[in-house]
């Protein structure tokens, strides 16, 4: 009787054990099998809301350019030590998904900021996703062959990239942040009741920082009785309640297809990056850069070897 | 010795029965996100709030990873 107790008990165990076992095999597939990121966090949300008002699709289109434009920069800082450093290292992998992100930086500097708000924010997050999940790419491609020193060595050269490569960048953001905060203040100082031209143009200007013009605003509306104060409040929760469920809907649509189209488009660049990589040799060629136009017919060839190979592999048909 | 092994197990379920709900509530908790912050304690910090944040300051980057 004690024996088919405990039979049982061991037949229990297993069975709660069970589900627990499929679950990590269902995350041990999603790793592998899941190649891009296609989750909507709340960040995006709250960076794809600013698209919907004036200026915003700029600012996020120029902030995600600035981030993008590191990551390419920091990755051929990576390839060129590497390289040097360990002339025996296949960089191929690496090599072709850092210029597939070197395309998606060229899609962001092409891509519209005006028109359909539905189609800006699909192509700000479908953009952006590519572009994490290519760099994630390049860091596992290279996560082997890299040590302490060549870390240190790309460390050091990287360190004046912000002074440097991306001024132009930063200086096309804060330009673009003083309209988009000026017209924000105006909008807030609108519902609040508050009339003052000249400060939104001092904030236009960049005559004003964050500070002072929370103060003042601040101070404008403790100056109101209890009756406005609780009217102009529900009024900014009302429209902030408005603006998020707007988002959120746009979000839901497009996260419905975003997988696929981001599969679709990654198996695009990866079919066009041949083509691409010999109009960019021919530029660089064009501009008197050999090192650069050198680097990329020795990629291209590889590419193509790679391309060869996998066609020999499927019995000379492309698939 | 039996009664002793059937305990053991007993515990043993009830601990892994334990760890399973433990983690479905984590999963829960980090799947919600609430569409408005309802600790608004007054009017002013209201406005206070959404005039923060609605601010974007020129160091605000957008996050697409990093390559090393």
């Amino acid at each position: 009787m004690a024996n088919k107790i405990i039979a049982t008990m061991i037949g229990l165990m297993m069975l709660m054990l069970l589900p627990m076992a499929l679950a990590q095999d269902t995350n041990t597939d999603s790793g592998t099998s899941v190649i891009v990121d296609t989750t909507i966090t709340p960040i995006d949300e709250k960076e794809a809301r600013t698209m919907l008002s004036p200026f915003g699709a700029e600012v996020r289109m120029l902030q995600l350019e600035k981030s993008v434009t590191r990551n390419v920069l920091i990755g051929n800082e990576v390839l060129q030590v590497l390289s040097k450093n360990h002339t025996d290292a296949n960089l191929t992998d690496a090599e072709n998904t850092l210029n597939s992100l070197e395309m998606v930086l060229e899609d962001i500097k092409a891509a519209p900021t005006e028109g359909d708000k539905n189609v800006l924010v699909q192509t700000f997050i479908e953009l952006k996703k590519e572009a994490k999940t290519l760099s994630n790419d390049f860091k596992q491609e290279t996560k082997n062959i890299i040590n302490a020193q060549d870390r240190q060595e790309i460390m050091t050269n990287i360190k004046d990239l912000d002074k440097n490569d991306l001024m132009d960048i930063n200086n096309k953001i804060r330009e673009i942040l003083k309209n988009f905060n000026a017209e924000k203040m105006k909008e807030k100082f609108n519902q609040m009741g508050i009339k003052n031209e000249d400060m939104i143009g001092r904030i236009r200007n960049g005559d004003m920082n964050f500070k002072e013009i929370r103060d003042y605003a601040l101070n404008q509306f403790r100056d109101l009785n209890e009756t406005e104060k609780k009217q102009i409040a529900a009024t900014m929760r009302n429209n902030t309640i408005k603006n998020m469920v707007q988002q959120r809907e746009m979000t839901q649509k497009i996260i419905k297809d975003l997988r696929q189209n981001m599969l679709d488009k990654m198996q695009n660049r990866a079919e066009n990056l041949s083509n691409w990589m010999e109009r960019k040799a021919l530029d660089a060629n064009a501009r008197g850069d050999f090192n650069i136009t050198q680097r990329l017919e020795n990629q291209n060839e590889r590419l193509n070897q790679m391309i060869q190979r996998m066609e020999d592999r499927n019995g000379g048909r492309r698939q | 010795m039996k009664t002793q092994i059937l305990v053991i197990l007993l515990i043993a379920s009830m601990m892994l029965l334990g760890c399973t709900q433990t983690s479905d509530q984590t999963n829960t908790n980090v799947n919600t996100q609430p569409i408005t912050d309802t600790n608004v304690t007054s009017e002013t910090q209201l406005v206070d709030q959404e005039i923060t944040n609605e601010w974007i300051n020129e160091s605000e980057t957008i996050d697409t990873g990093s390559v090393i």
